[in-house]
């Protein structure tokens, strides 16, 4: 049995589990961004086993090279979710810059653009990288098969699961208002910035009310109903004007209806050749 | 050729220019005068008969019309015919007709029998008449002789009961008078048939053989049971001899026992000489019959009596149906000539009979007793009696100018509106006869056709039961003929509804004990002939009488019928004893507890009630006033009351332990309902609903106290949308019983009109959750009420939002979610701005509006629905509880599923809706089994009422052109995706034309196996009849099919889900009076374990496990079983996104392939201590 202990620029790392006979196998390598601080002190890794969390990689690091010390892990939000892609729906919705607890931008939160089952691990400095790194990519090389630290899940934490979906309602107000504080405040900041100066696409400034709060809502009204395929009975503006006043108008109005007629016909015909094809007037 | 007209259209409207004003002028001046008819017209009757015959002439023009645009000559091609025009100004109903006529000239093509078997039969038809001819004669035969003629193993006389001893008259056999096709092989209305068909030969006896009064006393049946045995002795070497290979059998003619007729079948041989034709699938019928008018037909009348016996009585009682079949043998060929006139004269009779030979054949009618004694045969005649009249005052009812479809309407709409029973109609069979067919309104109280010239009831086979039956199915097929909206040319023609258990709501068998032979004394025997008759007739006067108004309908049929026997027998050995009773019920009286009877001042009718109820009957005040003879039941655990009045009217009046020989299936559908577990322990019904009410009326005291809270925001309202508040949750709701998974309802609160919300969708969520917050405040200080807050993931990528969870003192739960009017807008926005995921963002739009909008519209639907349908909520129950039962329950939308079973309800062609949890559940799965999804969309008119009301403005039914809207969409889906791997269930309503709402995150494998196991199911209860044993089949899981099976095991949830343990006593177990303290410790926990499941493996493997642990077997344990999607195991490129456990592929670079090791073992790690054991298929 041969396993290529490389794939595309990625180290294989088989690791095994509690009661296991077959390996589960991780693939890693160095995580490089252009003009990031972390860079060079930080691992790529992919196809992670499940609830790998900043513990069991500590534990990990300790059975593998000590000395190593993690200081931070990105996973990515989708690992635990039934979607591929993650969609920013604030983004979506609306043009407001708001920031979360920490004060970055909602939008450039790492863990909602990395795919499913990988992880930034970041190590304190370069020479912590550099010993994970190395002890890993040995354990690669040798195609040794590593144990996994995984943390044994009993009942409790599905229970523990259900207890969590229910917030502390101190808390959960104490981060609405915060929240809410924040919106507020990007609402303020567009408004301003929407009332100083708003330029449309042919270079004139465009006047703006004062009860308008975003760029969104001044840019076009939605386009709605049609995006989605519920076809929504389109209710358009009657027309005033007569439908019956010109001669020409009772004409086409039958030619209309008789061409329409035909079409029906011709299409009735076709259904029905098409219904025979499949048999369908078979009685039993 | 229709592109070519089209184009002539547009490119030369001067020239119809003036025409069209031609014709619009005549419809406006023909318009005038027919509301003047009406206006001189001074009956209604005669108003309505005008109006229908304007209409039919219409009709039939624009019939014609449809030829001409079928087969345009050159004239018409150049230019556009007055006609056509007025083509195009007809209705919806004719674009309708027009397809409707399309398929009917396919259909007759696919029920033409092929002309190499007409050849065939032919041939081997003049062969047999060669033969007959060849027959020596034989004369004055005494009966001695006559026995003794034949050797008795080989041919026996078949004489009727009573087989004669001792005769005055001799038997001859002198050559037939006449041999002649008779029936519809003669009259080309013959159909292909998959089991074959017959053919009717008429052997007429000579007019010297018989005397004046040989119609009495079954002398003329007695002579012809010698000359058909004769027949038979000598066929049988001379086919021999003439390579004419055949098997003769004895048979009873449409089950009647009077008169035998020959079998002639086919043998194959090797012998290439040999005119064979088995392979046609044909069989030959002599008939022997008597020459026209031998007897005096008057003395044949319904009303006379023919067959003397000694009886104390002066008068004997009447003997219809021996005169009936004395006179039908004597007139065989003449009807045949009679029809031949008529279709002469019609063009389109042919076709009518065939299209109404069809119809009645797929619901199980046909000329035979046993099949309700209304065939093709029967259908034809009443088509030409109709043809010449028919109406109050002899007005036609049918022109000769209709077409096929017209025709058929025609009938059927008469059948349906015209009582037979109670009225007759009469006409003369007389060829060249003017004299016009007339109804006359007061009858004799059997199903009537009453030909003046033979004096025969041509419905003399009809029972009152089965005319009841006919003129039901007619009514329904009416229905489905007036319908503008859909194609229903399916239902009424191409579908066979000829199951039992899915007609009928109950279905009983009985089988009759031997002693009750012995009341078929010999007045019985000579007015009912045999004891099928008689026996039927009894139980249905008794059931009758016993269920008045409780039942619309009533069948009673043989379970099988032995009409064959052979040759070397006089009469078949074996006769079963076993009836099928068929009810529908009617829904408004069948569960009445007190049976009224006369009020007490009406001394002869009080006490014919009190005879007839016997010890059960009383009298009773009732509140008006009124004293009244009645009787009062005492309804049991799970049988129908109905049943229950059955079985004491059998044992009261047939025989007095009959209730023993009375099985039937419909209890063991209740019990499969899981019994709630309420302190009223006697009302605990499977199917009772006011658990639900409870429920309803806990969210009305909760809306009231929400609603009266002092809120910076004033409440708007709070609406329903959970399968408990529209009483199809599976699980009757039961006050504190948390593990149900249908525990909380959802409930969506809307806000009074504000322009504050934020427009941005998580600070939206956060306005709200902090209006939540404050009621959750107020509740938790001020009120009864306990409530939190929990998160909810329902919306993908929306993660602020959340739910108040309010629990309520009765014992209730309630989520509420907020809407408010900025939600869809900014959904919608999300949906216009997203570019390259705008599938996905659709995914979540539809996710919102099911969640927000949707479930409140369906929740509303489904509650009215479920009022008028009383059956609907268990029925939908069960049905859930089956696809719980295969794993499946927990991929359906809850509403997907409604919708879905509510399609028996609001359109159940070609059955009827159902009025029993039986037929209900059977006919859901009989629907799913047979919907081809792919090429079929189902559109739901979630209306109350199937009738079709005339006040068009009041009735919210489909229009045309919603139907249409629908439809397009339904068309667009299947262009994008005409193999349905996104989209499988297509299903719309007024409510949803989008037709996804609710089938959206639907999965190919799981609708598939829907349709699968659906199927089998169906099959299984056909091939092997209902039963406990079969219906605990259905409901049992097939585990094999998929690729692992885990076994998981959690807390005992049966009691804490609000449902009875089976096997227990109700005493034993005490209901559950408190919640705990924490709520959570009660949920399912292997419901979370799927969830987690599905989260980390679900885009490589499908899922299934039972929703509700509580009522599986034990309620602890349950499986969690999968199926990896086929995509997910091919062999990949390395990819950082592939987003399923993989491997490298071994010898490979840069290949990796599914690691189902390592997923097998994650998975069960991930189970802990819930998991027991995993199987995977090898």
């Amino acid at each position: 049995m041969v396993i290529a202990s490389e794939i595309k620029g990625f180290y294989v790392l088989p690791v095994e589990f509690p009661e296991s006979s077959s390996p589960h196998y991780i693939y890693f390598k160095k995580h490089e961004v252009k003009g990031s601080p972390s860079s060079g002190t930080s691992l790529f890794v992919f196809n992670l086993p499940i609830n790998t969390s900043t513990a069991t990689l500590k534990k990990l690091f300790q059975d593998v090279s000590i000395g190593a010390i993690m200081s931070s892990y990105t996973s990515s939000k989708l690992t635990d979710y039934p979607e591929d892609t993650w969609l920013n729906l604030t983004e979506l919705t609306s043009d407001l810059d708001l920031k979360n607890g920490n004060g970055n931008s909602i939008a450039d939160d790492e863990s909602y653009r990395l795919p499913k089952n990988c992880g930034i691990i970041t190590f304190i400095d370069k020479a912590s990288f550099q010993l994970a790194f190395n002890s890993l990519k040995k354990l690669s090389n040798q195609l040794k098969v590593t144990k996994w630290p995984f943390e044994i899940i009993d009942s409790t934490y599905y229970l523990k699961k259900y207890q969590s979906q229910i917030y502390n309602p101190n808390e959960l107000s104490e981060a609405v208002s915060q929240a809410l504080i924040e919106f507020d405040r990007a609402e303020q900041e567009s408004k301003d910035q929407i009332h100083s100066n708003l330029v449309d696409e042919d270079g004139f400034t465009m006047v703006v009310g004062s009860h308008r709060k975003t760029k969104a809502g001044i840019m076009g009204k939605q386009r709605l109903a049609a995006t989605v395929g519920l076809a929504k009975a389109q209710s358009k503006l009657k027309k005033q004007e007569r439908e019956d006043f010109y001669r020409f108008q009772l004409r086409e109005r039958k030619k209309d209806e008789m061409n329409q007629l035909l079409y029906k016909f011709k299409q009735d015909q076709e259904k029905v050749r098409l219904m025979r094809e499949k048999k369908r007037f078979r009685p039993y | 050729m229709g592109k070519k007209r089209s184009a002539q259209v547009t490119f030369a409207p001067e020239v119809e220019e003036r025409e069209i004003e031609n014709v619009a002028y005549e419809n406006g001046g023909s318009q005038d005068e027919s509301d003047e008819e009406l206006d001189n017209g001074n009956e209604e009757e005669e108003e309505e008969e005008e109006e229908e015959e304007g209409k039919a002439q219409e009709e039939g023009k624009a019939d014609n019309n449809n030829k001409h645009t079928q087969r345009p000559t050159k004239k018409q091609k150049k230019q556009l015919s007055a006609q056509d025009i007025q083509v195009a100004r007809e209705t919806a109903e004719l674009f309708k007709s027009n397809i409707f006529k399309l398929q009917i000239d396919e259909l007759m093509k696919e029920l033409r029998i092929k002309e190499s078997n007409i050849h065939k039969i032919e041939k081997a038809l003049h062969r047999l008449h060669d033969l007959i001819t060849k027959i020596p004669p034989v004369s004055k035969l005494t009966l001695q002789q006559a026995e003794n003629h034949f050797n008795s193993k080989k041919v026996v006389i078949p004489f009727p009961d009573p087989k004669p001893t001792k005769l005055n008259y001799t038997f001859s056999y002198l050559p037939p008078e006449d041999v002649s096709l008779v029936g519809s092989f003669g009259l080309k209305t013959g159909i292909a048939q998959p089991q074959g068909s017959t053919i009717d030969v008429a052997i007429v006896m000579p007019r010297e053989l018989f005397q004046p009064k040989d119609y009495l006393n079954y002398r003329a049946l007695y002579k012809r049971a010698f000359y058909m045995a004769y027949l038979t002795e000598n066929l049988i070497p001379l086919s021999k001899k003439n390579n004419l290979p055949i098997k003769i059998t004895n048979h009873f003619l449409n089950d009647d026992i009077l008169t035998p007729v020959l079998r002639v079948e086919s043998i194959s041989t090797d012998n290439p000489e040999d005119l064979t034709f088995h392979k046609t699938k044909f069989s030959i019928n002599l008939i022997v019959s008597f020459p026209f008018g031998i007897f005096e037909n008057k003395k044949l009348l319904p009303d006379k009596n023919c067959i003397r016996v000694q009886a104390d009585t002066e008068d004997l009682p009447p003997t219809p149906l021996y005169n009936a079949a004395i006179l039908s043998l004597t007139s065989n060929d003449y009807y045949l000539k009679y029809l031949y006139t008529t279709k002469k004269s019609t063009e389109a009779f042919k076709d009518a009979c065939v299209l109404g030979r069809l119809w009645l054949k797929q619901r199980g009618f046909g000329s035979s007793i046993n099949e309700g004694g209304f065939g093709h045969f029967e259908f034809a005649i009443l088509m030409s009696a109709l043809l010449n009249g028919g109406g109050l005052n002899g007005n036609k009812i049918l022109l000769h100018g209709f077409s096929s479809y017209q025709l058929f309407k025609g009938l059927i709409k008469y059948l349906a509106t015209m009582d037979l029973n109670s009225g007759y109609l009469s006409f003369s069979s007389l060829i060249g006869e003017s004299s016009s067919s007339k109804y006359n309104s007061d009858g004799f109280n059997v199903p009537t056709i009453f030909d003046k010239n033979t004096k025969l009831n041509i419905l003399w086979k009809m029972t009152q039961a089965s005319y009841q039956t006919l003129q039901e199915q007619a009514k329904e097929s009416l229905n489905l003929l007036n319908d503008v909206v859909k194609d229903r040319f399916d239902p009424i023609l191409l579908q066979n509804s000829n199951f039992d258990h899915m007609k009928y709501d109950i279905v009983l068998n009985l089988s009759i004990p031997e002693e009750l032979n012995d009341s078929f004394g010999p007045l019985e025997k000579i007015s009912f002939i045999s004891f099928d008759n008689y026996i039927k007739n009894k139980i249905y006067k008794i059931l009758q009488k016993a269920l008045g108004d409780r039942i619309t309908s009533l069948f009673i049929k043989s379970e099988k019928v032995s009409n064959y026997f052979p040759i070397s027998k006089r009469k078949p050995t074996n006769t079963t004893n076993s009836y099928i009773i068929g009810l529908k019920l009617n829904p408004d009286e069948c569960d009445k507890l007190v049976t009224r009877g006369p009020n007490n001042d009406e001394q002869e009718l009080g006490l014919k009630f009190r005879s007839f109820w016997g010890s059960k009957a009383s009298l009773r005040r009732f509140k008006v006033g009124t004293i009244q003879h009645c009787v009062v039941w005492t309804p049991s655990d799970n049988e129908p009351l109905v049943l229950s009045i059955i079985k004491f009217a059998l044992d009261l009046h047939l025989h007095s332990e009959i209730s023993h020989h009375l099985s039937t299936e419909i209890t063991s559908f209740t019990s499969k309902l899981p019994l709630p577990l309420l302190p009223s322990a006697s009302n605990q019904v499977a199917s009772s609903s006011a658990s639900f009410t409870a429920l309803r009326s806990a969210f009305d005291n909760m809306n009231k106290i929400i609603t009266n809270l002092d809120l910076p925001l004033g409440v708007k309202s709070i609406s329903a949308a959970s399968t408990g508040l529209r009483f199809s949750s599976l699980l009757q709701p039961v006050p504190f019983a948390v593990s149900n998974p249908d525990f909380w309802n959802e409930v969506v609160l809307q806000f009074e009109t504000s322009t504050r919300w934020p427009d941005e969708l998580s600070s939206l969520e956060k306005t709200k959750t902090a209006f939540l917050l404050k009621i959750n405040e107020l509740l938790n200080n001020n009120t009864t009420y306990k409530s939190f807050i929990t998160k909810d993931d329902s919306i993908p990528f929306n993660e602020d939002i959340s739910l108040l969870n309010v629990l309520t003192p009765e014992g209730f739960g309630f989520k509420i979610r907020v809407l408010t009017e900025r939600d869809e807008v900014l959904y919608l926005r999300a949906v216009a701005n997203s570019e390259k995921q705008k599938a996905l963002m659709q995914d979540v739009y539809l996710k919102f509006n099911q969640k927000y909008i949707g479930a409140v519209k369906h929740t509303r639907t489904v509650t009215q629905l479920a009022h008028h349908f009383q059956f609907y909520s268990s029925t939908v129950r069960l049905f859930k509880l089956w696809l719980d039962s295969q794993l499946l329950l927990q991929h359906f939308t809850d509403e997907l599923i409604e919708l879905i079973a509510l399609k028996s309800f609001v359109d159940p062609a070609p059955y009827s809706v159902p009025h029993s949890l039986e037929n209900g559940f059977l006919q859901i799965l009989n629907f799913v089994a047979n919907w081809n999804w792919k090429e079929e969309s189902l559109v739901l008119d979630l209306v109350k009422s199937t009738v079709t009301d005339d006040d068009e403005k009041l009735n919210d039914k489909l229009t045309v052109q919603a139907y249409r809207v629908i439809e397009q969409n339904f068309e667009t889906i299947r262009s994008n995706d005409p193999s349905g791997i996104k989209t499988q269930f297509f299903v719309a309503s007024k409510e949803d034309p989008s037709g996804i709402l609710w089938s959206n995150q639907l999965a190919l494998p799981i609708s598939s196996r829907l349709t699968a196991l659906s199927r089998v199911a169906i099959q299984l209860i056909k091939k092997d009849g209902l039963s406990d044993a079969t219906l605990d089949l259905i409901f049992t899981p097939a585990l094999k099919d998929y690729d692992f099976v885990i076994n998981v095991k959690s807390a005992n949830l049966t009691t804490s889900s609000g449902v009875l343990p089976p096997n227990t006593f109700k005493n034993l177990i005490n209901p559950l009076t408190s919640f705990p303290d924490d709520i959570t410790t009660k949920y399912d926990l292997i419901q979370a374990y799927v969830d987690e499941l599905n989260k980390k493996f679900g885009n490589a493997i499908i899922f299934s496990s039972r929703k509700f642990t509580g009522i599986s077997e034990g309620g602890d344990s349950n499986y969690v079983t999968g199926i990896f999607v086929p995509m997910a195991l091919n062999k990949k490129k390395f990819r950082v996104n592939v987003g399923i456990n993989t491997k490298p592929v071994e010898d490979s670079t840069g290949e990796i392939v599914i690691n189902k090791e390592a997923i097998y073992n994650q998975m069960t790690l991930l189970g802990g201590d819930l998991v027991q054991s995993i199987k995977i298929r090898k």
